[in-house]
């Protein structure tokens, strides 16, 4: 029978915790990149200019439908060449922020798509301009009706996060291959990584449950 | 000439800018020849009528002859195809003109619009503070006011979901009377209520046009046309039929105008 064994917490507990840092840093810049660039993506995705519409397709379509790993490698090892370089954790929260911005865009477009047209004309009836209405009344209604497709996508976010050790990110997935590498205790390791993920995406699960009994709208 | 907006923070006395007492000497909306189609449906036809900024006009007529439209004309909801309307002097052709134009006609809608993730203080008090830089507490108060005067003091905290049909309507009624609009479009707002709810908001309406609140009401609520209206529209395909006080329309004009008689017929009335 295999006995387990966390005692290489003692020695590699700190990078451990290190590497979690890392993965908080980057998941969280994602969140703010992925957010707002989502926003104006499906704000892009909305218009009724052709060339910013279609510009904007493209570019949703492009990241959609390619893999984040070849997205990742692309953005570490093909823009340098450019001479575009970066560091492998802004490399990896710009990566991961513009693909998740791409996941974003369709979910807060379909918020914006079940605003009723009466809002928009009630807006208007008020004296409202088109930039506060949207402010004040589009965007509020669309997120609060996009929030759980949003939190669903960023519990996504912070498991794909775990891709970026691929770019010599030293986040929760790097540090455990470090540590495997230099205790063989894959079994421990891997099996306490599963857990912290677990409970991260938990706790997240947790917050919005709360957030959404706060926001929720019936129509 | 212009009527100017005031933005005193003293509602009391803003309150009388929608009973009449301002600019009565000039016709406050002016319909200038104005012709209006969807597609090949002509809706409005060469359309001319004045509107001044006293009692209640009542809009009659069978469905699809114009009176929403020319509404939605009024408060540049809708663009004309040809023609003007002018609001205190200024043209819904104009973009610059519609805030303006849109704070001068507050309008209510026959399926009504509470902004969902606000409770009704906040439906009420914002459009004051962002659009006519109101201090929330004086919004607020002024809320107050009205909330009393649509008897719905109670649902301050309400979100639209927990209130009926009827007072969602009395809510939007006076969330346009917080913008002290010089005039109210109401677009046949009991039309989707129950005949309970209609009369709770027709009795708040009543109580608004005995205070002298300048209305213009697409309704084919008969009842309150005779006892709220001092002038009634009666419209047909697009164009004017009648234009006369309510005592003519329900006593001399339905018996001489066959297409009139024959309408309040059908109506029941």
């Amino acid at each position: 029978m295999y006995k387990l064994n966390f005692n290489f917490l003692n020695r590699y507990g700190d990078m451990l915790i290190d590497g979690m840092k890392t993965t908080l840093l980057i998941v969280f810049g994602c969140l703010i990149i992925g957010f707002l660039l989502g926003t104006v993506l499906a704000l892009c995705r909305q218009s009724h200019n052709k060339l910013i519409k279609g510009t904007a397709t493209i570019f949703v379509d492009i990241l959609r439908n390619t893999p984040f790993l070849v997205q990742l490698f692309f953005f570490y090892y093909g823009l340098p060449v450019l001479g575009i370089q970066t560091g492998p954790i802004p490399t990896a929260i710009i990566a991961l922020g513009i693909n998740t911005s791409a996941q974003n865009c369709e979910i807060i477009r379909s918020g914006l798509m079940a605003v009723k047209k009466e809002y928009y004309e009630c807006a208007a009836a008020l004296g409202y301009g088109k930039v506060q209405t949207l402010q004040l009344f589009v965007l509020p209604i669309a997120f609060r009706l996009a929030f759980k497709s949003l939190v669903n996508n960023f519990i996504n976010l912070v498991l794909t996060s775990s891709v970026c050790f691929s770019i010599t990110v030293v986040e929760t997935m790097g540090a455990a291959k470090i540590i495997v590498g230099r205790t063989s205790r894959p079994f421990e390791i891997y099996l306490l990584i599963l857990l912290c993920y677990c409970i991260f995406t938990y706790i997240i699960s947790f917050l919005a449950k709360l957030v959404d009994k706060k926001i929720h709208i019936v129509l | 000439m212009y009527i100017q907006r005031t933005t005193n923070d003293n509602y009391e006395s803003l309150i009388h800018d929608i009973t009449g007492k301002v600019g009565k000497e000039m016709a406050m909306i002016e319909v200038k020849n104005v012709t209006k189609s969807f597609g090949t449906l002509t809706v409005l036809k060469n359309f001319n009528v004045e509107f001044n900024q006293e009692g209640v006009t009542v809009l009659l007529g069978p469905s699809g002859t114009g009176k929403s439209t020319l509404l939605r004309c009024i408060n540049g909801l809708e663009t004309v195809d040809e023609g003007d309307i002018l609001v205190n002097g200024r043209s819904v052709k104009e973009k610059k003109n519609l805030r303006d134009i849109r704070l001068d006609c507050g309008m209510v809608f026959q399926r009504t619009v509470l902004f969902p993730h606000l409770n009704v203080m906040q439906n009420l008090t914002m459009s004051p503070v962002k659009l006519l830089k109101m201090d929330k507490a004086k919004a607020e108060e002024k809320a107050i006011y009205y909330l009393k005067k649509v008897g719905l003091e109670s649902k301050a905290k309400a979100l639209h979901n927990e209130l009926s049909g009827g007072e969602q309507q009395r809510i939007a009624i006076a969330r346009a009377l917080m913008m002290n609009p010089k005039a109210l479009l109401l677009d046949e707002i009991t039309s989707a209520l129950d005949p309970e709810m209609t009369s709770e908001v027709l009795k708040i309406l009543e109580n608004l046009a005995a205070e002298g609140v300048c209305m213009l009401c697409v309704t084919h609520e008969m009842q309150f046309a005779k006892h709220a209206a001092s002038r009634i529209i009666f419209m047909d395909k697009g164009s004017m039929e009648a234009d006369v006080t309510a005592e003519e329309f329900f006593s001399t004009v339905r018996k001489e105008n066959e297409r009139i008689a024959k309408f309040l017929n059908f109506i029941g009335e």
